[in-house]
């Protein structure tokens, strides 16, 4: 019976990934891999290289690690407290009001944001602050560089958090209802029944999710970055997928592309297997 | 017995899939049968054949539909119908990795690398050699080829929206050169205001003459009134070629814009607007959709880079005094006239006939009808008769029931007609010699202020088409250098200073320096004068000419 789904693992998962002698070639695509030329490493020296690395490091690194600290608890904090909720109606209400975002696109949910921003006539924020004699010119709020990582990072949280909380949710709801009995009879309150009883009810959970999560650190939303970046934000929004995007992809440089690819695939890999360890030893829990 | 059967099952997979990837060679090239009658070419065989076409063009996604008025005509004239394919460059290299390529490739650019491949490669046909067997009566201009020819002297495709310099020769009063490089301000508000139009043509007057509409804020129509907007956003190019610096310096050599006088004068220009708060914020990162609102609106006094096309009807449908006038640029410190660049000519999409394909002759000849002059106006106008009439000056007329329909429902009219489903042959010519000549105030408006610059407007295009080869390590230096000099140039139009202004400035030149801006130049320079060389140009700016 598993025979298909292996077929299906092959075809698609595996014999694709001799696609990766294309970060060694200058690949052609009208002479194919084989006729194209052989140039090893150089791709790879390029990435390390070039005078914008340390810019797109920083940004992605610092974007995804301050959105892994906010917005990860921030779930589990969700689903926790969505679980309190006793009233059915206002529990589904907030519960498809938080998952809506997520089937928004980012560039119609980006393209709100931008307008509530903007620093013209039309921005909703600029003309409250304004109005409350906050500030006395607007703020470019899209065009200032400082504020870019946590203007992404929130609109991320808003757009995710329900979507995100759904694999929590659903652990909860996965956790044997004697244990909470058996706690009411020992005199547990709410807090005390969260602390004990259902956070470690979703601990295998939290640690699968983090373990992803850690090995996904060198991407980002190239979706969320195509719409909310311009020329003015540019030094605080590139990130290595836009930059392989500007200088690899729009530019045919297929190798190039692929090399940081298979590169953050390497990391992804050592990542995932260091946080694997590191949390198996630490709570005995991990993906193998 | 089981795990050998599928261990076989998953090395045949393997081989089969990565015999794939190899090419498959020796495709018959197919030359049909030459044959040649009364008349056009496209009229010796009109019996039905269908020709597949890859067009890699965004958003184009239509369907072969005869009763689509365009399409049907197409067919009743030359028995060919389309089985169009749409779809971007990564379908494409699909084809073409498979060698599965469809009778007809349109590339979404001249310069998608993709095109030098297929020539490289011996995958597509020359057109010469087609012209001369199946359809000797097509024209194509002898400076397309020029421009196009491959390295054998063969031309290996056709481009769409090429500008031939010989139109403009041979209809000079219909055929001119396009540009963008403007600068229009509100009449009526100027006398409101009490601002001379001739203050804007020194840099001090400029800037004073915008104060004056920040100080008065004024609310137009429920929006402030705002000094300054650009098409779309503020940059010194523009603004450096109405100081008057040209792309060729006097010696003929090509000219690196960002190291000129007149370039970094732009910058400081834009940087005292900035400091002395004229440029709203939002134009910073406006889009032209932002920038068409707020001239609907008429919250803007003065725009940069565009006349004013069809903001100017909006608007004088809410404000009906409303009128906009060009004005003399403000001029450098270092003198000069504006020299402006025209909008590139040298062509949009490029279409390529594989040779795999059975039927070269069909695809020519009917490559032959699209280019002639009824052909042309087949793709923006429709069929003489049905839509439109020629005038006595030659020029398109629409029938009254097309007229009627574009009136009540344009988006229906173009369906119904099929306009603008050919823009891949299309050339920008045809619209200036046959498009009904301006009659409404707005069109009026808009011939005015472009005649106003149009004697500083030059063909730049040997010195804009000079980038390195797509793919290549050098292109990858020059977007490297020019995406370290944008988010420079940024920080310099907003520095809290000129001195802040000029030291950044300073900086990021030795930086691009550093990043082998020398071997950019290098290479630009010689592709440049090799540019020159195949249209035997000393010079392509006028003011250089000694």
């Amino acid at each position: 019976m598993v025979l298909p789904a292996i077929l299906f693992l092959v075809v698609f998962s595996y014999i694709p990934m001799v696609g990766v002698v294309m970060s060694f070639v200058d690949y052609n695509p009208v002479v194919g891999f084989a006729q194209s030329e052989w140039v090893g490493l150089k791709y790879f020296k390029e990435l390390f290289t070039d005078q914008a690395f340390p810019m797109i490091m920083k940004n992605t690194l610092g974007m995804n690690l301050i959105g892994l600290a906010v917005s990860f608890p921030a779930a589990i904090l969700f689903a926790l407290l969505l679980n309190e909720v006793r009233v059915g109606w206002f529990k589904k209400t907030v519960q498809t009001a938080s998952y809506l975002p997520h089937f928004v696109s980012w560039v119609i949910f980006g393209g709100i944001i931008i307008q509530m921003l903007s620093a013209g006539n039309d921005g909703i924020i600029n003309n409250l602050l304004l109005r409350m004699g906050l500030i006395d010119r607007p703020i470019n709020f899209m065009g200032e560089p400082s504020l870019f990582w946590g203007i992404h990072i929130a609109s991320s949280l808003i757009k995710g958090l329900g979507w995100n909380s759904i694999m929590y949710i659903a652990a909860i709801g996965g956790i044997n209802g004697e244990l909470y009995e058996a706690a009411e009879i020992d005199g547990a309150g709410r807090f005390r029944k969260m602390w004990n009883i259902t956070l470690p009810g979703i601990s295998a959970t939290i640690v699968i999710m983090l373990i992803f999560a850690i090995s996904g650190i060198l991407n980002s939303s190239m979706d969320s970055t195509l719409v909310l970046q311009n020329d003015l934000n540019y030094t605080a929004s590139e990130t290595i997928d836009m930059y392989v995007y500007h200088v690899g992809i729009s530019n045919y440089r297929f190798s190039y592309a692929t090399a940081i690819g298979l590169l953050k695939s390497v990391v992804a890999l050592i990542l995932l297997l260091t946080a694997n360890y590191t949390s198996k030893k630490i709570t005995d829990k991990g993906l193998f | 017995m089981k795990k050998v059967l599928v261990w076989m099952l998953l090395v045949t997979l393997l081989v089969l899939s990565l015999s794939g990837c190899k090419q498959k060679k020796g495709n018959t090239v197919v030359m049909p049968e030459v044959i040649s009658g009364e008349g056009p070419s496209w009229t010796w065989d009109t019996s039905p054949v269908e020709i597949t076409a890859y067009v890699g063009m965004e958003g184009y996604g239509y369907k072969w539909n005869t009763d689509i008025v365009s399409m049907g005509h197409l067919t009743e004239t030359t028995g060919v119908s389309l089985k169009l394919i749409s779809g971007n460059n990564e379908r494409l290299n699909a084809m073409i990795a498979t060698d599965n390529l469809p009778d007809i490739v349109v590339l979404d650019s001249v310069t998608n690398p993709i095109r030098q491949q297929l020539e490289k490669n011996d995958r597509v046909w020359d057109l010469d050699t087609l012209i001369e067997k199946y359809a000797p009566d097509m024209k194509i201009p002898e400076s397309m080829h020029t421009w196009y020819e491959y390295e054998d002297g063969k031309l290996y495709g056709y481009p769409s929206f090429y500008g031939a310099p010989e139109d403009l020769e041979a209809y000079p009063d219909w055929v001119k050169l396009e540009y963008h490089n403007k600068l229009i301000v509100r009449e009526d508000l100027c006398q409101r205001l009490g601002i001379n139009v001739e203050d804007f043509s020194t840099q001090d007057g400029f800037i004073a003459a915008l104060k004056k509409v920040r100080e008065a804020s004024l609310t137009v129509n429920g929006s402030v009134l705002e000094p300054v907007y650009f098409y779309t956003q503020p940059h010194p190019l523009r603004i450096a070629q109405l100081f008057g610096m040209a792309l060729e310096d006097e010696d003929g050599n090509w000219v690196e814009v960002r190291k000129h006088e007149k370039y970094k004068e732009a910058i400081l220009l834009i940087n005292r607007m900035y400091r002395e708060n004229l440029i709203p914020e939002d134009a910073w990162t406006a889009t032209a959709d932002l920038v068409d609102r707020k001239l609907n609106n008429g919250a803007v006094f003065c725009l940069f880079d565009r006349s004013t096309s069809g903001n100017l009807k909006a608007l004088q449908q809410v404000d009906p005094n409303a009128s906009f006038v060009p004005v003399n640029p403000p001029a450098s410190q270092y003198g000069g006239e504006p020299a402006i660049t025209a909008v590139s000519t040298a062509g949009w999409t490029w279409l390529a006939i594989p040779k795999t394909t059975q039927v070269p002759d069909r695809i020519i000849r009917m490559l032959s009808y699209l280019t002639t002059d009824e052909g042309q106006r087949l793709n923006y106008y429709g069929v003489e008769g049905v839509t439109y009439t020629m005038d006595e000056n030659g020029r398109v007329k629409y029938t009254e029931e097309a007229e009627a329909l574009f009136n009540s429902d344009f988006n229906a009219a173009t369906r119904k007609y099929g306009l603008n489903y050919f823009p891949w042959v299309f050339n920008w010519s045809t619209y200036q010699r046959f498009n009904p000549l301006p009659t409404t105030v707005d069109q009026l408006a808009d011939v005015e202020i472009n005649e106003f610059y149009r004697e500083y407007v030059y063909d730049a295009r040997c010195a804009e088409l000079v980038d390195p080869e797509a793919g290549s390590d050098l292109l990858a230096q020059q977007v490297k250098i020019n995406s370290y000099w944008d988010q420079e140039e940024i920080k310099m139009m907003r520095a809290s200073s000129a001195e802040e202004a000029e030291r950044l400035y300073n900086e990021a030149i030795a930086a691009i320096d550093k990043m082998g801006l020398q071997e950019l130049y290098d290479y630009k320079n010689n592709k440049f004068h090799e540019n020159k060389e195949k249209f035997d140009l000393d010079y392509i700016y006028e003011g250089n000419r000694k």
